[in-house]
Formats: structure tokens, sequence, C-alpha cells
């Protein structure tokens, strides 16, 4: 329904353009070998709206909350993931698939978001991230005057 | 449109199994070796302790989860993105080396499953003391 209100369609297309590497400020340099188009779409995530809000679920084995950072600017969404994969002492490595160092992907939402209510979860691995959509952005009924 | 997450696809080539509605998907996996024994280290997101079954017969270690909240992943959401989809685990390794198969332990926390092999005793790299005159 809200695409009724919303005269340009292009809103949900662009999340689709996802700004990834913007890997300065907060985030070290990703580990030397990880520089291959898939290292740029870490964590994989699940974007869904449920029309107050927008829900992202991503998939992080292993990781502890202060090892995430999220950060929210407008319709902007940056997401910063550290993920340590460490052995211990004298060990050797057979086989490493799982996916190591600092992660940093980016998204535009359609639609402004309000900072303050964001909730996030760390459960067994899953992060999951509530946006809700600033007010502004709501739909407003408009009243109709009678004359 | 799906495309898998890489995590769930270590082995180029292979795609999920569907059995019976259910999605299977082969978790990734860090595999080490010390002295004592190896080291498997399973990212299993979603997993609680109770839903994995491993299991080792005739040298072959098993490892299966069942993943409780892959029965929603086909709920009716409104996806604007979707790069990972929901399933159980299941992997198997053929283990060639001698080890203590009544001593593996697993340990699940955080959604990263931990299996310890311990080495047969025989096999493990013993010292040998040189005496001298």
């Amino acid at each position: 329904m809200l695409d009724l209100l919303d005269p340009v369609a292009t809103p949900y297309n662009a999340l689709q353009n996802q700004i990834n590497g913007l890997l300065e400020d907060f985030l070290a340099e990703p580990a030397a070998w990880a520089t291959g188009p898939e290292f740029r779409r870490y964590p994989a995530v699940n974007i869904w709206e449920d029309g107050d809000a927008a829900h992202l679920e991503a998939e992080l084995p292993g990781v502890k909350m202060e090892d995430v950072e999220l950060l929210i600017a407008g319709n902007q969404l940056k997401l910063g993931v550290q993920r340590q994969v460490s052995a211990p002492e004298n060990t050797a490595w057979h086989r490493q698939e799982r996916l190591a160092g600092s992660f940093a992907r980016s998204f535009t939402l359609p639609w402004e978001l309000d900072a303050d209510k964001v909730e996030a979860k760390l459960k067994d691995g899953i992060l999951t991230v509530t946006l809700p959509k600033a007010e502004s952005a709501k739909p407003r009924k408009i009243k109709l005057l009678a004359s | 449109m799906i495309t898998k997450s890489l995590e769930k696809q270590p082995i180029v080539g292979e795609s999920p199994e569907r059995l019976n509605n259910d999605t299977w998907y082969a978790p990734s996996a860090d595999i080490l070796e010390n002295n004592d024994g190896y080291t498997m280290v399973f990212d299993m997101p979603g997993v609680q302790p109770g839903d994995t079954d491993i299991t080792f017969d005739d040298g072959v270690l098993t490892v299966e989860a069942k993943v409780a909240r892959a029965a929603d992943s086909d709920a009716a959401r409104n996806y604007l993105v979707r790069e990972y989809g929901i399933g159980h685990f299941r992997r198997s390794f053929t283990i060639r080396a001698p080890i203590n198969s009544d001593a593996i332990k697993g340990e699940l926390r955080n959604g990263e499953l931990t299996i310890h092999i311990p080495k047969a005793e025989a096999a493990k790299t013993k010292k040998i003391t040189v005496h001298g005159n």
C-alpha cells in the first residue's frame, strides 16, 4: 500500500545497491587474504519489513555482542563485525572454512529510521535487529476539511 | 532470488538437499590438529545443544543438527534482501587416523559447535629418551 503514496519506486531498488568496503574509521583493515568478492558480503543478511519496521537478521556464530557495531544515520545502516577464529598453541590447521577478520557492510533502506528505537539481540549466533521507521516516514492521514 | 550464504556452502558445487520439504545445509568447518587429538569447529547458528546428533560409525563422523527456526523460514514475509536460507545442518567426515572414539566430546556455545576427537594412545607422538653410558 505504501507504493501508492511513494511516487518513486526506486527506494526499494536502492537497497540492492549495497555500499561495501567502507572499512575506514571504526574497523581495522581486513586480513590480507580477505580481499575476494565473497568477503565483501559477510555477513550474509536477510532483511524484511512489516509496515512499521525493518528487521535485519544475520548469522554470526561465535561472535559476541561487543564485536558487533551498528551505525544508523537517516536511512543508512552500517553493520560491522569482528570475527575471531583462534587456534590454541601448537595446533596445525587442516581446513579453514569459517571466515575470520573484520567485516563491514552498509545498507540503504527505503525510509528513514528512528535510531533511538533500534533494538539488537544476539543469541545462539543469530543477530536480530529491529529498525523502526522514523515517525516522519510513516504515512500520515491528511484530514480533509469540509467546505 | 535467494543466494546462499557462503558460510553454508563450503564445498564447491554442493547445493542444499531438499528432503521431505526440509532443507539441509552443510555447515562450515574448521579442522585443527595437535598432538592430543583433532578439533573440529562448526558454524551452527540457531542450534541448541539438545538439537544436535553426532554419531561416529565405522570410521565416519556424522554431525547433524535440527534447526527449530527452519520451520518459519518460509513465513510470508516481505523481504527486502534475502541472502541466506535457513535449514537443518548435516555433514559427514571420514576419519582414517586412529582415534579414541569413546572419548569424543562436543560443546555448543553461541551457535558454534566444537568437537574434540582424541587420538588413540598409540598414535600420539612419543618422545624417546636416550640413555648414555
